[in-house]
């Protein structure tokens, strides 16, 4: 009884709170309703073309105009069941593994490389790093256009393309990297080798699987970065389109409902990435 | 070691230095930061190459052994475990890399997570542990391999007080059951004394005296030994003569300060520097009268420092301000503040200082 009792009395007072608590909200001053306000705005500036794709793409009939009647799944069929974009899928992932695959162990070997140098050096090589993020992408394309056909005689080809893929992602691994090693107690590796370890399983038994979130997390990332590419992959990939080369050239040609389905495929495919790539690098010892 | 010298840059961290450690003793290395002794035990462990001189283990030369290959160990300052592995992981590394069976590693491991009392967190994540169970956890991951010698780096020095004596004790029955040879560096002379057979006093990349506790202590070669070793009162008096083996002083005619005559040849009118261990001096109450051969001083109580089992007397002489340590066993003879005694001690407690 006393129990039901004090029961009641939390629930009112639990009531009395959030009454309270509304009415402190009514009575906000201005300049903090102004401020929410414009954070709403500008969330909705960023996503609303988001929004819009990803809302038409399960729309049922092909005019993108409101109110949305009908929901169906057509366009994803169609995006599966188109042959061109399958390929397109497939290489992009190629794509994208081989430039993670690539950019992951030069990175950490970059990073632990700089490590080993002296602090003004290595932050002179590390600003020299972030240069090719500040330069143009479409000044690098060409660049690599140039070097690939007059220099390298090399064909315009998937690899090509990945290469460059390489070349864009490099700059982040390096600076993820280059965080985790910063924390890295190299003094750790001393007691490996006391214990008996050479220099490479020292390696392989402590630095490797201590900075394995960060590593993981920096060729996530770059697998985002290389599917997401487009500039580059354009000018040097030649005749084996990419997805967003695909996406390109599609809507060149016209309007068509199943880009809508596309391009939510590529956003949640590069996003879902980018979330995982953040998790790991946080996580980093 | 022999003659090995160490440079960075242009400091010799180790200048010249010859040690020799004898099997299953427990050696320490003594010193205040940056005499060389962290260097040289890092030359032991073959992470720091000698510029000169060599390192040998058992009548083998190691000096160009990579760590990895030396039978030795090293206790690291801060543990350095694996944050990756469980304590059992950790303890088990070194066999695993020699490719011991299984079955003997899982027993070892287990045999020397008992001998440093850590047996229940096997499975522990070596991340979880508090500073003591890291000490432990370090100290069975290194002994497991059975090295031939056990370095430690000043391994308790992260400890609180309470824990690091404990610890001190526990080390010193640990080398003593297993009869491994433990070279330990330290800055902490009390904890040098207390635990080793025999200790090096380092300074300045130096090795200033080699010997037993009490020969470091009682008879310190150096004067940076017999200063950093303990606390003492240093004097300097004249030599007024000599008498059955002793040095006679008189600082006023009424009093006299004895010290045993030491080896060297002291001429009468010199200056000699001698110094007294505080425990060593004795204060009594005016009136009571000193033995004829110890020291007679008249002195004046300037300060009284309580510290629980002791109280610290700084007493005003004609030598100069002396101190004392008293037992508090007895409150009711204790000298005040400002009172006047007579500091006395025997001729044995005195020794002269080196220069």
């Amino acid at each position: 009884m006393a129990g039901a009792l004090s029961g009641g009395a939390a629930a009112a007072g639990e009531v009395a709170t959030t009454r309270a608590a509304t009415e402190a909200r009514h009575r906000r001053p201005i300049h903090q309703r102004a401020a929410a306000t414009y954070v709403v705005l500008v969330f909705a500036f960023l996503f609303s073309p988001l929004v819009v794709v990803v809302v038409f793409s399960f729309n049922a009939i092909p005019r993108m105009a409101l109110p949305i009647t009908d929901v169906s799944l057509r366009w994803y069929q169609g995006v599966f069941g188109d042959p061109e974009v399958v390929r397109a899928i497939g290489r992009s992932a190629l794509a994208g593994l081989a430039t993670a695959v690539i950019a992951g162990p030069l990175g950490i070997a970059a990073a632990l490389g700089l490590h080993g140098l002296s602090a003004r050096t290595r932050s002179v090589l590390l600003s020299a790093v972030l240069i090719p993020i500040m330069v143009p992408g479409l000044l690098l394309a060409i660049a690599l256009a140039l070097y690939y056909r007059e220099l390298l005689r090399i064909e315009y080809s998937l690899p090509a393309a990945a290469a460059g893929h390489v070349l864009i992602a490099l700059p982040f691994v390096i600076l993820t990297m280059n965080s985790a090693v910063a924390g890295f107690r190299f003094s750790m590796l001393e007691a490996a080798r006391d214990l008996g370890a050479t220099r490479w399983q020292a390696f392989t038994t402590v630095t490797l699987p201590l900075l394995r979130p960060a590593v993981l997390g920096a060729m996530l990332l770059s697998i985002a970065i290389s599917v997401d590419e487009f500039i580059v992959s354009f000018f040097v990939a030649g005749r084996e389109t990419t997805l967003p080369m695909l996406i390109w050239s599609r809507v060149v040609r016209g309007v068509d409902p199943s880009l809508n389905a596309l391009a939510t495929i590529l956003l949640v495919v590069t996003s879902l990435l980018a979330l995982l790539a953040s998790r790991r690098a946080t996580v980093s010892v | 070691m022999e003659r090995v010298t160490k440079r960075f840059g242009s400091f010799a961290a180790v200048d010249d230095v010859s040690l020799e450690v004898v099997e299953g003793e427990f050696f320490a290395l003594l010193g205040p930061s940056g005499c060389g002794k962290t260097t040289s035990l890092r030359m032991m462990a073959g992470f720091e190459r000698p510029d000169a001189g060599s390192i040998a283990l058992r009548g083998r030369d190691i000096t160009d052994v990579p760590p990895n290959r030396r039978p030795v160990n090293l206790v690291f300052q801060h543990y350095e475990l694996f944050p990756h592995m469980t304590v059992f992981q950790n303890v088990a590394y070194g066999l695993r890399l020699r490719g011991v069976a299984k079955r003997e590693i899982a027993e070892r491991v287990v045999e020397m997570l008992h001998v440093v009392r850590v047996e229940e967190l096997a499975g522990r994540d070596a991340r979880t542990l508090s500073g003591g169970q890291q000490q432990r956890v370090a100290l069975a991951r290194a002994l497991v391999n059975r090295p031939a010698v056990l370095l430690l780096d000043e391994p308790l020095s992260a400890l609180d007080v309470k824990l690091r004596k404990q610890m001190q004790l526990e080390l010193k029955a640990i080398q003593h059951s297993l009869g491994t040879t433990f070279v330990y560096v330290t800055h902490d002379q009390e904890e040098a004394l207390l635990m080793s057979d025999r200790v090096a006093i380092m300074d300045r990349g130096q090795v200033l005296q080699v010997g037993t506790p009490r020969e470091i202590y009682e008879r310190p070669a150096a004067s940076f030994v017999a200063d950093f070793v303990g606390s003492l009162s240093p004097f300097e008096v004249r030599v007024d003569g000599f008498r059955d083996g002793m040095v006679q002083m008189h600082p006023t005619p009424d009093e006299r300060v004895a010290i045993r005559l030491p080896g060297g040849t002291i001429t009468e009118g010199a200056l000699l520097r001698a110094a007294v261990r505080p425990e060593r001096i004795r204060l009594l109450a005016i009136g009571s009268v000193p033995a004829p051969t110890d020291t007679a001083l008249h002195g004046v109580i300037e300060a009284i420092d309580y510290v629980g089992t002791l109280s610290h007397y700084r007493v005003r002489t004609a030598l100069g301000t002396l101190l004392s340590h008293r037992l508090n066993d007895d409150p009711t003879g204790a000298p005040a503040l400002g009172a006047s005694v007579t500091v006395t001690w025997s001729a044995d407690a005195a020794f002269v200082l080196p220069d």
